[in-house]
């Protein structure tokens, strides 16, 4: 599985690898929305699963999110929202937009890799 | 300055804070009023602030040793201590206060007190200390997990 972060925090984007190493998959990494829109450009084909936080210089998430609902070659892949903002309007403006998952920080690995477990439709994940 | 509302909201924050470090790190953490507690041997190396924009502009910071920076962050990553960078500890740092202030916003979203958050910055150095004008209102609290020591300040600015 191949799995696109895009968070402007380095260490969120470690936290989030670790997680995709416990469940096997591949990480691709993207520090600001123009560099994910790059990322896909190359990579959409391939990529099963992004995570996008919200608050980032340059395009926020949900302006990244809109963009990739708007082009045919994205709109399938599925989108999680990882963000500090828990507003409920924040998360109804995500959903409607096109976001699948909304996973608020600060959170557990076990969440995240359950949470990721859910976005791709593979079941439920018990920790060994 | 002593201001019972930056007092509130302040409590907000730190509860914040030992709950993101409870959830992550898995750390028990106390507070007490800066000015109510003993002189601290601590020299903070490492800071992370962020501006708040809200009817009243207010900055929050986070000051601590590298020490204790590269323990927090290593149990938010899962990555040992001596293999996490300079870098990281200011990134993880920041995080930290990205996600308490979010915490905080969502709690304050429905009252005079809403706030919009900015893009958490860094400061490394050493004795790091942040000084305002006493005319400010502000709030300075200790928090403790076992030997290590946070410095969390508030201030309208």
């Amino acid at each position: 599985m191949n799995i696109l972060s895009v968070d402007d925090s380095a260490i969120v984007r470690k936290i989030i690898r670790g997680a995709v190493e416990v469940l096997d998959g591949n990480l691709l990494e993207a520090a600001s929305g123009m560099e994910a829109m790059d990322v896909l450009n190359k990579e959409y084909k391939n990529i099963d699963l992004i995570l996008l936080d919200w608050n980032m210089p340059g395009l926020t998430g949900l302006e990244v999110l809109e963009r990739l609902k708007a082009d045919k070659r994205f709109r399938s892949i599925p989108v999680m929202m990882v963000t500090t903002e828990s507003e409920r309007e924040n998360i109804v403006k995500a959903i409607q937009a096109g976001a699948t998952h909304y996973l608020v920080k600060p959170f557990t690995i076990e969440e995240l890799i359950k949470r990721i477990m859910e976005s791709l439709g593979r079941g439920e994940y018990r920790d060994a | 300055m002593h201001n019972i509302e930056l007092e509130k909201i302040a409590e907000f924050f730190t509860e914040s804070l030992s709950q993101v470090l409870r959830m992550m790190a898995g750390f028990e953490v106390t507070s007490i009023d800066c000015n109510q507690s003993d002189e601290t041997s601590m020299k903070p190396s490492i800071m992370a602030a962020m501006i708040l924009h809200g009817a009243k502009d207010t900055i929050v910071s986070l000051a601590m040793e590298h020490s204790t920076a590269a323990v927090i962050i290593a149990y938010m990553t899962g990555v040992l201590p001596e293999e996490l960078s300079q870098q990281d500890l200011f990134d993880g740092i920041a995080e930290l206060v990205n996600i308490m202030a979010g915490e905080v916003k969502t709690m304050l979203s429905n009252t005079p007190h809403h706030f919009l958050l900015t893009s958490p910055f860094s400061i490394g150095g050493q004795n790091l200390e942040l000084i305002y004008k006493e005319s400010l209102p502000q709030v300075c609290r200790r928090l403790m997990a076992g030997e290590m020591e946070i410095i969390f300040q508030m201030a309208h600015i």
